[in-house]
């Protein structure tokens, strides 16, 4: 009981960030796994980046950052995945926020209709908007019986197109760590807020957003590195004018057989996605953040 | 009478042993498979197979996809094939060829004699089983009469009307060779060798390109609904089967010519049951077998024995030298995505 009390009591022994942990063990299937299925591959591709027909060489580097076509399309997967992301955040924040507040069969429904969605194949959804978006689909008929617009316009090949399948795609993604974060607010916090004198306005800046944005970290980096690498959507709402970074990539691996192409285009955008995931990484445990 | 039973413990489960470990075999062993690429055409699995499969009493396992990502699949399992026959164009045969991973066809393909040389390319290594025809398609409820020409299709009344195929999917040729024999003043079948003038030609066209697709089907569906007037190209495996079916779609059959995509087919090197892989090609080449093609795919059979189904016909086809195409391919791809598809 001494000893007890006493362990209770004592400062406990500073820790070496170094120090092997036990617990870390229960990780080891996962990591097996993901050694298998996504550390291998990647370095292999990481290798085949460096290797041309004549042995190590930096060509596709140089092919990919040297030439302003490459530049432009690296430019667009990135411009993607900005918009797709700042999209799903302002209309998921909003979404979430209510998903969290309200109990009963109305959060039921709300689940259903974000999360459903996700049980639909991508290939599928995406076909379905270019339906909706044919001159005779339902957005048209929609705009035109409103009195939006006169007659049809054209909806689909657009980059309207592209930001609204995107959005439709990934939106899910923002909601769910969002979501996860706004479930454990205190509400008492906004009440206090408010009854020290603080506006909505001053309550959400001061109180909300800071407390809610490790899940607008997450949600954002989740959303981005999903969209800058989104092949299908891109491919079939507005094909080959809009060329992004795993076009190149396919076209490079299926169609003109310039694997060094192909993979120096991946390891470009494996280092954005790592960069963006260390950078989120280090805001969540920022002041302001999670820092304990 | 009554027969006592002498089936000793040990007797039954060695024959439930056998019989369970043997069955499998024995119901394989009846119908035996194989494994074939090809393309992703409407009337290959549902028409033609099962007549090669009920006549040959074999199972055809079938993946359907471009030829380029079937060479691919073909290359990845060169150690160990699994594929017995592949039906590929004839540009990606050329390098399926160079690479090694198709054999030459045997004497055995007993209709291979009734095929003309020059649908047997590189002394029979592969074989036209049909040539479809290429120029473009357009949708009958905006344009009834069709186009004339190739050319037609730059009248700036079809701003934003028009979908084409991208670089990557052989069809893409033909109006790559239009645009290069509009340039140059020559025959289809010589201006390929121009084609760099082609793209020229080509990037005239951009105002009434609405989207430059490599999703075939997508663009198809696009064209049938009147979202644009023409799809240049898909061929006429696509576009006529579609017409049969009641779509509101036809072939273009512009004065400058049709071209004849050429359809081949060929045996895997090292694929596993070559038998049935030969039995298959003959029987793609057989001449009633050869009708049926006619009559399912809208493309002209190669076997000069077959007698068109009645109301089936088809114009002088231009052939390209596929081999030049196959060897400039990258170049074309390059060229057509940065200076006719990109924004």
């Amino acid at each position: 009981m001494t000893l007890a009390r006493d362990n209770l009591t004592m400062p406990a022994a500073p820790v070496s960030r170094w120090q092997f942990d036990a617990k870390a063990l229960i990780a080891a299937p996962g990591l097996v796994f993901m050694a298998l299925a996504f550390a291998v591959p990647v370095l292999m591709l990481v290798g085949d980046s460096f290797v041309d027909s004549e042995g190590l060489s930096l060509a596709g580097y140089r092919k990919v950052l040297g030439d302003p076509y490459y530049i432009g399309i690296i430019g667009n997967s990135l411009q993607l995945a900005c918009i797709t992301t700042a999209v799903c955040l302002a209309i998921g924040y909003p979404a979430a926020w209510a998903l969290a507040r309200i109990r009963g069969v109305w959060q039921v429904i709300l689940f259903a209709l974000i999360f459903l969605p996700l049980t639909v194949s991508i290939v599928v959804k995406t076909f379905g908007l270019t339906i909706m978006m044919r001159r005779d689909g339902i957005i048209n008929f929609l705009l035109v019986n409103l009195g939006f617009i006169e007659r049809p316009m054209r909806l689909v090949f657009t980059e309207f197109s592209l930001y609204f399948g995107m959005v439709n795609v990934f939106l899910p993604f923002m909601i769910l760590p969002l979501y996860s974060v706004m479930r454990m607010l205190d509400p008492r916090l906004l009440d206090a807020s408010a009854s020290l004198g603080a506006g909505p306005l001053h309550t959400f800046l001061r109180v909300t957003l800071p407390l809610t944005m490790p899940g607008v970290i997450a949600g954002g980096t989740l959303v981005f590195s999903i969209s800058v690498a989104a092949y299908v959507t891109p491919g079939l709402l507005v094909g080959d004018r809009f060329m992004t970074m795993s076009q190149v990539m396919a076209k490079a691996y299926l169609n003109i057989r310039d694997f060094q192409l192909g993979a120096s285009m991946a390891v470009i955008m494996l280092v954005i996605s790592a960069a963006l995931i260390l950078a989120s990484s280090y805001l969540v445990r920022a002041p302001g953040g999670e820092k304990r | 009478m009554a027969y006592k039973t002498r089936l000793s413990r040990r007797t039954f489960a060695a024959g439930s042993l056998v019989a369970v470990t043997g069955f499998p075999n024995i119901v394989r062993g009846q119908t035996r498979e194989i494994f074939v690429g090809g393309p992703a055409s409407p009337g290959l699995t549902d028409i033609l197979f099962p007549v090669i499969e009920r006549k040959h009493n074999m199972k055809i396992l079938f993946e359907g996809t471009n030829s380029l990502i079937n060479l691919e699949k073909i290359r990845a399992n060169k150690a160990r094939p699994t594929m017995t026959v592949t039906m590929m164009d004839d540009p990606v045969l050329v390098l399926a060829e160079r690479e090694k991973v198709i054999r030459k066809l045997p004497a055995d393909i007993t209709n291979l004699a009734d095929i003309p040389a020059a649908a047997k390319p590189r002394d029979a290594m592969w074989v036209n089983w049909c040539q479809p025809m290429c120029s473009f398609s357009y949708n009958t409820r905006a344009l009834p009469q069709g186009l004339a020409s190739y050319n037609d299709a730059w009248d700036r009344k079809f701003r934003e009307r028009i979908i084409m195929i991208s670089m990557r999917i052989t069809q893409a040729v033909a109006p790559l060779v239009a645009a290069a024999a509009y340039a140059t003043k020559k025959p289809l079948d010589q201006a390929l060798k121009e084609w760099g003038a082609g793209i020229e030609r080509l990037k005239e066209l951009r105002p009434n390109v609405i989207q430059v697709s490599s999703n075939a089907p997508q663009a198809q569906q696009l064209l049938e609904t009147g979202e644009c007037d023409l799809y240049m190209a898909p061929d006429s495996r696509t576009t006529l089967f579609r017409k049969a079916q009641g779509a509101p779609v036809d072939q273009g059959m512009p004065k400058e010519g049709v071209l004849a995509m050429p359809a081949g087919v060929a045996l895997v090197e090292g694929g596993p049951n070559q038998d049935l892989g030969v039995a298959f090609i003959n029987e793609m080449l057989n001449p009633e077998t050869q009708a049926l093609i006619a009559r399912t795919f809208w493309s002209k059979p190669t076997n000069a024995k077959t007698v068109l189904p009645q109301g089936v016909s088809f114009p002088e086809l231009v052939a390209l030298d596929w081999e030049f195409f196959a060897d400039n391919r990258n170049a074309m791809i390059e060229r057509f995505e940065r200076e006719v598809s990109s924004r």
